[in-house]
């Protein structure tokens, strides 16, 4: 009789557990190659992490041309998935179109608006992060009249980054320069590592590294000039890039992907996932800098000293009660970069 | 007797022609097979997954229509100039030109509907055709190798148009945090192809079709063909058989430039709705279109099937990494070994159509 009883739990606790995988809802998200881009990887690694809170089915699907973010939606649709989380500005047309047509999908985009009340779209105000980051540029090299950028693309899409970071770094050396090279990529740190060492030539001391996972040439870049006894700064990007094998990377701008990414998991979960647009600040912590709002892996106390430190989260702090309120010109046509 | 002789002939020369793409795909996919069991996967199942994400459901197939549209139009381009000497590679520089004019058309013109989607394609077809030109024109002029000129022109074009989707003709309507999107103003519904019936892929795989037909047309049924192909190997007995090679070489270039210029705009205007950056650049449609044609052996009917095939690989990807979560990359691995050994053939072609240009200079000289 007790062997009849087991078997019966057994087998009840099977079918529960098979049952429960059943039900498991299914968690797609859309995304560019992921590789090495912080961009990606936080938001990829925070939902295989919240898989153990919420036992959900994930699946990343990853887009190498743009005809495949349509199709990837189409497919993810096609097989019913629960939440369709899309990362990147080539979602919101297909979120939008797809959420029009597919009812019982929950449907978010990250880093986009997608202008449509049926997706949850979260977007950033990347430019408090970029202001922050040029005024902490300013305040550990006061005595600098030049400074370098490096980015990935030219374009609108980084004018946010550039604007804000420009003008950061005028409201600390009013008379300060700028020259701005592309790498033309998310994840190449040739190019990075080339146009570092030209802006060095060209006499810039600190570089801002907004190039994403490409940032790593400008940091070889440091490290080679460093024996040389020519010193660059630069910073990191998305996550915190510090680290102790390389004191030249001071600190990083912060885009934290991956807290986003759980907000709207928890949100999903809890059933309270909002549609429309949720523009995030540095205050709901998703943007920021090492060292000033968040914590970093190493500080090099000698450029960023307490009074650097101090200083930037004066900034950080009237950014984020909205003392100082940033406004961005609509578009790019509309403003005149301090060039040398 | 000779009808069937001639019969048999022609089973052996079909027969001789499937039978390097056949292989070329068998080895393809063993090879794919042995990349699946490598990552620790069933490449059995993982193969049905593919074909069922690009044939299995209406909306795969019709994904995969949809994308096979623009990888037609580049694949007729390249049968166009190749099998009349030319080796042009200048299709995906002409498709995004096309792509570009064809979005810009049908969001500005003030036209009504079908009117502004005739204007789109126009437009397409004429700034496909002239850009393809302008790489006949430095081979007339200046002797510029056509694969040199028009890679060269890929690059002007890809560059040119990220300039005008990120800068002056940028979506007008874009808020705040749309600023990264580089591209094109909505096209209004009714100046895009619709779809043939609703949830149907849009009338520019009808088009393509029809493109496909016309070329075959022009090569097997007319004296266009042989003319064509006259000119671009020999000159000299192109013009003592009466047929102008300059001419020719601007009919072709116009023929091939118009197929790819239509070809981006079928994908702006059925597809995208708008020219978005890179859209014809990240998904290698041209190229894609010349693996078709080599696949086909420059057979118009073969390169539209081929690029069918092309296109299934690509779409039923994305189900295959949804389901069984394997790398799109494993897709794209399968494409380039069916390129690789294709290129066999390319260099084949290649190689007799420098012979035969040679062998015509070495007639001129004598």
């Amino acid at each position: 009789m007790k062997k009849l009883i087991s078997l019966l739990l057994v087998l009840t606790l099977a079918f529960a557990a098979a049952g429960a995988l059943a039900d498991a809802a299914r968690v797609a998200v859309i995304c560019d190659p992921v590789g090495v881009n912080p961009f990606l990887t936080q938001v990829v690694e925070k939902a295989q992490e919240l898989q153990a809170t919420y036992g959900y089915d994930l699946r990343i699907l990853e887009c190498s041309d743009t005809d495949k973010w349509q199709s990837s939606y189409d497919a993810a649709v096609a097989e019913e998935y629960d939440l369709i989380l899309g990362v990147g500005w080539q979602s919101a047309e297909y979120a939008a179109a797809k959420a029009e047509e597919a009812d019982g999908i929950a449907f978010a985009v990250i880093d986009t608006d997608a202008g449509s009340d049926k997706v949850a779209s979260f977007s950033y105000n990347e430019e408090q992060a970029a202001y922050l980051m040029g005024a902490m540029a300013g305040y550990a090299f006061p005595n600098e009249k030049k400074f370098g950028y490096i980015g990935c693309f030219e374009g609108s899409g980084s004018f946010k980054y550039r604007w804000g970071f420009t003008e950061g770094l005028l409201s600390v050396i009013p008379d300060a320069q700028l020259t701005f090279n592309y790498t033309n990529s998310y994840s190449d740190p040739n190019p990075a590592y080339e146009f570092a060492k030209q802006q060095q030539a060209q006499g810039c001391t600190y570089i801002f590294g907004a190039a994403a996972a490409g940032n790593e040439g400008i940091f070889s870049a440091a490290l080679e000039l460093a024996q040389e006894g020519k010193y660059i700064y630069s910073v990191g990007q998305d996550s915190d890039m510090t680290r102790e094998d390389n004191p030249y990377i001071i600190s990083s701008q912060l885009k934290n992907t991956g807290v986003t990414a759980g907000i709207i998991l928890d949100a999903y979960f809890a059933g309270t996932l909002e549609n429309g647009l949720h523009v995030l600040e540095m205050k709901d912590g998703a943007i920021g800098a090492t060292h000033i709002t968040s914590d970093g892996v190493y500080l090099n106390a000698d450029i960023l000293t307490d009074e650097v430190i101090a200083s930037t989260k004066a900034v950080a702090d009237a950014i984020s009660s909205g003392e100082l309120v940033l406004t961005m010109p609509q578009s790019e046509a509309d403003y005149t970069f301090p060039l040398f | 007797m000779n009808s069937k002789r001639d019969s048999h002939k022609t089973l052996g020369r079909i027969l001789d022609a499937a039978t390097q793409p056949l292989v070329a795909i068998l080895i393809s996919l063993l090879l794919g097979a042995v990349v699946i069991l490598i990552i620790g996967k069933n490449p059995v199942a993982a193969y049905g997954e593919m074909i069922r994400g690009a044939f299995g459901k209406r909306v795969y197939l019709m994904n995969t229509l949809k994308r096979a549209t623009p990888i037609i139009m580049g694949g007729l381009a390249v049968c166009i100039a190749w099998r009349s000497g030319y080796e042009a590679m200048g299709g995906e520089g002409q498709m995004i030109l096309g792509a570009m004019a064809a979005a810009l058309a049908a969001y500005y013109l003030p036209l009504p509907g079908a009117l502004r989607i005739l204007a789109a394609l126009l437009a397409a077809a004429v700034v496909g055709a002239l850009y393809s030109m302008l790489s006949g024109w430095l081979y007339e002029k200046f002797d510029v190798t056509f694969v040199i000129s028009t890679l060269m022109l890929n690059y002007i074009a890809n560059y040119f148009a990220a300039y005008l989707c990120n800068y002056p003709l940028r979506d007008p309507e874009a808020n705040v945090y749309q600023m990264q999107n580089a591209q094109t103003g909505k096209i209004p519904s009714f100046a895009t192809l619709p779809p043939i019936i609703k949830g149907w892929v849009h009338w520019g795989f009808v088009l393509a079709l029809l493109a496909v037909f016309i070329t075959w047309f022009l090569f097997s049924r007319t004296t266009f063909g042989y003319k064509s192909r006259m000119g671009g190997l020999n000159a000299r007995f192109a013009l003592y058989g009466g047929i102008s090679p300059r001419r020719m070489l601007y009919l072709v270039m116009i023929l091939s430039g118009l197929m790819a210029g239509l070809g981006g705009a079928f994908e702006a205007l059925g597809s995208k709705g708008r020219y978005v950056d890179q859209m014809i650049f990240s998904t290698g449609y041209a190229w894609s279109g010349m693996v078709a044609a080599l696949l086909a052996g420059m057979n118009p009917v073969g390169t539209a099937v081929a690029s069918i095939l092309l296109a299934g690989l690509a779409v039923g990807g994305s189900t295959m990494m949804l389901n069984m979560s394997i790398p799109l990359e494993v897709c794209n691995i399968i494409e380039g070994i069916i390129t690789l050994l294709m290129s066999v053939k390319l260099v084949r072609i290649a190689a007799s159509n420098r012979k035969a240009r040679k062998a015509a200079k070495g007639g001129e000289a004598a």
